[in-house]
């Protein structure tokens, strides 16, 4: 069954193939587990969220028409869960917020120690992407993953290709101001 | 002469390294502030292409496909509820029909002789089918509907 092609595989989804399902589960979980579970910081959640992505596919099949690639529908319908999940008292920074204020010096960490400083600074970084936009969040979270091409991005946000790229540094551009403030703040 | 405003927005396109003017990596190598927040960019660009990926557990196909067979058994049970109700109303409505028949064609009053009644009812059923007719035709109609929505979801459900 692995020499199907993906339309191949999707028609015989639809026509209640249990196998075929199997198998677009098996392909498409590295990404949806990937995406999950960098976006949802319980990770009790994550497998859960990851199941009501998959029954989302189910029931959406006979309705996706196959213009674009099944991954890029996957991340559409994982940008909706996430949204979905997203606590409605989160302090999550809104796109037209003026952006962290910058009075504290940036933080060379060259003097403190690198391991414990890139612990502390991943540890921060995760905390800073659950605060961004649930566009930019999605685009941190999908860009490094393997088979999420810029293609990809743009059509599952329903953003123009050049839009994308310039999204993503604004958005590592906040990450950025969040943790120079943060790291300001905490030395 | 480029301010660090400037500099700014173009950091972390300098950290993926990205074309980007002269004049940037210039005022980067002059200002120990832009330098520091460019080695943050470099840190945070490493960071997140590192970032750990969570693994799907073992099995994790075999619980969304029993997931997806509940809800598939879920909406077939509806469906046949659905198909029992029609049914019902269908027989109903030919029960009601007949009995209207009966009532209409006098067999009940006559007799409580269950042959005596038949023979009565051959007697006058081609005068008094008529009246009843479109009673049993609604409800053939709606029986046919629903074996026709039964016929047609065992079509949608067959194995390609």
């Amino acid at each position: 069954m692995s020499g199907l092609s993906e339309q191949q595989l999707i028609e015989r989804c639809r026509h209640g193939d249990d196998e075929a399902f199997r198998e677009l589960v098996d392909q498409q979980k590295r990404l949806i587990f990937a995406l999950i579970g960098r976006s949802v910081s319980n990770p009790a959640r994550v497998e859960e969220l990851a199941q009501e992505v998959f029954l989302r596919v189910y029931r959406g099949l006979p309705y996706f028409r196959g213009e674009s690639k099944i991954s890029t529908w996957v991340f559409r319908i994982v940008a909706n869960v996430i949204a979905a999940e997203r606590k409605p008292g989160l302090n999550a920074i809104s796109l037209d917020d003026p952006q962290p204020e910058r009075d504290s010096p940036p933080i060379d960490p060259g003097a403190l120690d690198r391991a414990y400083a890139d612990f502390e600074l991943r540890d921060r970084l995760e905390k800073a992407i659950e605060r961004l936009p649930l566009a930019y969040q999605m685009l941190v979270n999908g860009h490094y993953l393997e088979g999420l091409r810029y293609e990809d991005l743009a059509t599952a946000l329903n953003l123009p290709m050049g839009t994308v790229k310039t999204h993503l540094h604004r958005a590592k551009r906040l990450l950025r101001q969040l943790l120079e403030t943060d790291l300001g703040a905490s030395s | 002469m480029m301010s660090c405003h400037e500099c700014d927005a173009l950091l972390e396109a300098v950290a993926v390294g990205d074309d980007v003017p002269e004049v940037v990596r210039a005022h980067v190598t002059g200002c120990p502030q832009c330098a520091a927040r460019l080695r943050l960019a470099q840190r945070i660009e490493h960071a997140l292409s590192s970032r750990a990926v969570v693994p799907a557990p073992p099995g994790f196909a075999t619980t969304v496909l029993a997931r997806v067979r509940r809800e598939r058994w879920r909406t077939e049970q509806l469906l046949d509820w659905g198909f029992n109700a029609f049914v019902g109303i269908g027989v109903s409505l030919v029960i009601l029909g007949i009995v209207g028949l009966v009532y209409a064609s006098g067999v009940v009053v006559l007799s409580r002789d269950i042959y005596a009644a038949f023979d009565l009812v051959a007697k006058s059923a081609t005068t008094t089918v008529a009246n009843q007719a479109p009673t049993m035709v609604m409800g053939m109609l709606l029986l046919m509907l629903t074996l026709g929505i039964w016929w047609w979801v065992e079509q949608e459900d067959a194995p390609i």
